[in-house]
């Protein structure tokens, strides 16, 4: 769908003030309409938009005098880091401005003792752990898409990754924030002791997408460097059976740091591609499984992770040897997503959780949804926590394919949701599932929730249009009305 | 609205909603009160205003689900925080922190409170485990957010604004949490400190070098400052680093294992409920760590590696640390983000149901 500066009302014509703002983040920090197409949309290519302009101060006072002049003008502000989100939540669909971190990169202090970093928002995710690693420290949340995405963009979304099993997403992870908002005012949210002095404003503004203000700086939680990493690669004859496996590790309270499943399809597409790994194509599924810590205790959790896997019938299973193979069976699950594109030129990633107990019968019963429509889907997900990844194949320019992708990804996350499972667990609502928000929460719940938008941002500028459904859910329902914000006037 | 024909907790949440707005409408105020345990800090019935009152959530109690294989729980927030432990120890598990409670302390008025225990050095706050939430705010709107299970990003995560809030944005209803398995094996590497700066570097440095401890902290001792370093986990894990732990303290460390451990671990838990003390210091691990040097006076208790002291004598200020004092309510007006707090309790309680009011010291509200 393409959404350009008509769509929502926001302004294309950028009057004085775009004179103003270059005047206080230099030519460089202004991109305007030819060299602004990579910011027509996120990972969620589907949806894209046009704003006025992208802004890319270079600091926290920076970003807030620039904030001050849209707010001046009622100038609406899309916040943007890498743009690798998958539910279009940094698609500028109101127009305005969007602002981003590219040029917000800087690691700013570690503390080995406190095992915290102070960033920018802008900082790429792997770079931290580089940044890190010098001090035995590393930052615990890797989404695949880490060596991209941005640290501001992972507080937006509360981002997940593998390893976020064993130490959890994002929020887990944030200590303290230092925030612009709207009206361009820097709130201080760093953190003066262990608990927040009043309510927990950090707490609530991870995961916000965007919607409370420009995260500008983050003081974030780090872990030492695992004495011990032992990754193993078990190979399964049905994806079933790795399915069940994973229900009983979860059962037995086993503690591996991450669980990933890969199916048939996904092997395929990594073995073909420059993320080649040595996954055996003979194999159904397998199941890559790293436990870490204390030598010991690693030892102990494969060794039952192992009797697991072989009374589920697993037929082989292969433990990394060094570094560079633990390495090499990580980059073909994290070069997943890109190798699927290989298969056809575009790829719907579903982001969906089912409860840990029920995962044979979810991923069974996507993978039959897709099945009935004809389509392909490969199943490349975080397993140990029930966050699954249908990914499906196809062609943008195939109208009737992209309506059976569209189709298949609503039946998927309604029969997930049916099954007491999650709408999202780690890409977000965004523009994606804005409108499926009513499956999960009422009118009463949603109304709490703008209001709490409203409190952070009584304009409503910043991030318009996302997460967020504008109609009340039950007058939708009762008249086929859209719930999507993008098609009433704002 | 009646509430003939609801099952016995939607009832019950309907009377609720309508003492919360009739107390909207006569212009009253209400503070949620669970097990009446942890209040040291607000009096129920005094707020200068022609009395407060209290909206009793100790009714609302009983597990809702607790699903062993999904590694949740979720119960009402009246349900008393031992028996929720009870409960899902049956399943190989602990709730997701190991704190001070009182006989009767609730799950809501525990996370109401915003305590987390000394395991938050490992385990993170308690507030990073709560999964969702069902709250009634002061307009009378019961409200969701979060869900049940381990992983959702689906929408604003409002149950954080709760954890800590003191009942002063809403009364908490129902609770999901994540839970942590209970450990094979536990240890606590005890010291009598008789040279407490060299025994605090020791700390320092197995943080520094990556040391997998759960908590640690320092209390007064029989013949001096007892320094106490808990871990768990893995049993031939766990005995390994205990043993690191012992010979990085000094030869006079004791490890005390399981059961014994377990004691240990509970005495100093139970030192940091509140109400043996009047201040309360917070700081970096750092700052508490040169505090803690400086001595432990009888009436102090340390939360090491969480970065927070318990006194009864006023403490001095100093830069990094923050210092309140124990009976007063827990926000100070200039704090930060203070402008968006406000309007958050605007938005959510506008006739200040909930809100705490002006802040009095316990002896002028008395006379007020
Ligand atoms: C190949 C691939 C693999 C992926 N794997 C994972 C995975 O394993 N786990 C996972 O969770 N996600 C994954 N993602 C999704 C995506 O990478 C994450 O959501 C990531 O956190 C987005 O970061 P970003 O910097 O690209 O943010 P963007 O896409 O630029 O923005 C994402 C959202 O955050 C907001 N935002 C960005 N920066 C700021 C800021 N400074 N202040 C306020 N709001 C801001 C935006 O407005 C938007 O709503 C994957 C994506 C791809 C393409």
């Amino acid at each position: 769908m393409d959404r350009r500066c008509s769509a929502g009302g926001g302004p294309c014509v950028t009057g004085g003030w775009l004179e103003e703002v270059r005047s206080l983040v230099g030519p460089r920090g202004v991109v305007t309409r030819t060299s602004a197409v990579a910011y027509e949309s996120d990972g969620l290519t589907m949806e894209r938009g046009e704003g006025a302009a992208v802004v890319l101060p270079r600091d926290t006072a920076e970003t807030a005098r620039v904030m001050r002049v849209l707010a001046r003008h009622g100038v609406p502000i899309v916040p943007r880091g890498a743009g690798t989100g998958l539910s279009g939540g940094a698609t500028p669909v109101s127009g305005g401005v969007t602002i981003g971190t590219a040029r917000m990169r800087g690691v700013l202090a570690i503390d080995a003792l406190e095992r915290t970093a102070h960033v920018q928002a802008g900082v790429v995710n792997a770079d931290l752990s580089r940044a890190t690693a010098p001090h035995g420290l590393f930052y615990a949340p890797d989404p695949s898409s880490q060596a991209a995405c941005t640290l501001g963009g992972n507080v937006a979304n509360n981002s997940g990754g593998p390893h976020c099993l064993l130490h959890g997403n994002t929020s887990r992870h944030v200590r303290g924030l230092v925030l612009v908002d709207a009206s361009g005012e820097v709130i201080d949210l760093m953190p003066t002791g262990p608990d927040p002095e009043g309510l927990d404003l950090v707490g609530v503004t991870v995961g916000s997408e965007g919607m409370f203000g420009v995260v500008a700086e983050v003081l974030l939680n780090l872990q030492p460097l695992p004495e011990t990493v032992e990754t193993v690669l078990a190979v399964f004859p049905t994806l079933d059976a790795a399915c069940d496996c994973v229900t009983d590790a979860i059962a037995a309270r086993l503690e591996p740091s991450a669980i990933e499943i890969l199916d048939r399809l996904t092997i395929e597409a990594v073995e073909d591609s420059v993320f080649a790994a040595g996954y055996p194509r003979e194999a159904e599924a397998v199941l890559l499984v790293e436990a870490e810590g204390g030598a010991a205790e690693v030892d102990a959790t494969v060794a039952d992770l192992v009797a697991l896997a072989e009374r589920h019938g697993c037929m082989e299973v292969r433990r990394a040897q060094d570094a560079g193979e633990r390495a090499r069976l990580w980059a073909g699950r994290k070069g997943a997503f890109g190798a699927m594109g290989r298969v056809a030129p575009d790829l719907y990633v579903a982001d969906v959780v089912a409860p840990r107990t029920r995962l044979r019968e979810i991923v069974a019963l996507s993978t039959e949804i897709a099945r009935e429509r004809g389509l392909k889907l490969a199943n490349v997900f975080h397993a140990g926590d029930g966050n699954l990844h249908p990914n499906i194949s196809y062609d943008r320019r195939d109208e009737d394919e992209v309506r059976r992708v569209l189709e298949a990804g609503r039946l998927i996350m309604e029969a997930c949701i049916e099954r007491g499972g999650s709408l999202t667990g780690e890409h977000g609502v965004g523009l994606e599932k804005q409108a499926h928000m009513c499956d999960v929460f009422g009118d009463d719940d949603l109304g709490v929730m703008h209001r709490v938008r409203d409190a952070a941002d009584p304009e409503r500028r910043l991030n318009p249009g996302k997460t967020l459904p504008v109609r009340a859910c039950r007058e939708a329902r009762g008249t086929g009305l859209p719930t999507d914000p993008r098609e009433v006037a704002l | 609205m009646s509430a003939a024909g609801l099952d016995p907790h939607a009832a019950l949440v309907e009377d609720l909603r309508g003492q919360v707005l009739e107390a909207s409408a006569a212009g009253r105020r209400l503070t949620p009160v669970g097990g009446r345990t942890q209040l040291g800090w607000c009096r129920p019935d005094h707020d200068g205003r022609g009395g407060r009152g209290s909206l009793d959530l100790s009714g609302l109690r009983g597990v809702v689900e607790y699903e062993p294989g999904e590694g949740t729980v979720t119960a009402w927030a009246g349900t008393p925080w031992s028996e929720l432990a009870t409960t899902v120890a049956v399943g190989g598990h602990r709730l997701p922190a190991d704190l001070c409670t009182r006989p009767g302390s609730t799950v809501g008025g525990v996370l109401a409170s915003g305590r987390s225990g000394p395991d938050r050095f490992q385990a993170q706050a308690l507030r990073h485990h709560v999964l969702g939430m069902q709250v009634l705010v002061g307009d009378g709107t019961v409200a969701r957010s979060g869900g049940r299970l381990v992983k959702n990003v689906t929408g604003f995560d409002l149950h954080r604004l709760h954890v800590g809030a003191r009942g002063t944005l809403g009364a908490i209803l129902e609770v999901s949490l994540r839970l942590r398995p209970l450990p094979e094996c536990e240890a606590v590497v005890a010291l009598e400190a008789t040279e407490l700066d060299a025994a605090l570097d020791a700390v320092a440095d197995l943080v520094r070098a990556g040391a997998r401890l759960q908590w640690g902290t320092l209390r007064p001792g029989a013949s001096g400052p007892l320094l106490e370093l808990g871990l768990d986990g893995r049993r031939s894990q766990v005995e390994q680093d205990a043993a690191a732990a012992a010979a990085a303290l000094g030869s006079t460390a004791t490890i005390a294992w399981d059961a014994d451990a377990a004691v240990r671990r509970e005495a100093t838990r139970d030192m940091g409920c509140e109400d043996g003390y009047a201040w309360e210091v917070q700081g970096t691990r750092a700052a508490i760590l040169s505090r803690a040097a400086g001595g432990c006076p009888q009436d102090s208790w340390f939360d090491l590696l969480s970065g927070r002291q318990l006194t009864s004598t006023r403490p001095s200020e100093a830069p990094g640390l923050r210092v309140r004092r124990l009976a007063d309510a827990p926000t100070v007006p200039d704090r930060r983000g203070h402008a968006w707090e406000e309007r958050i309790r605007s938005q959510l309680d506008p006739a200040g149901v909930f809100a705490m009011g002006s802040q009095q010291p316990a002896d002028e509200e008395v006379s007020a």
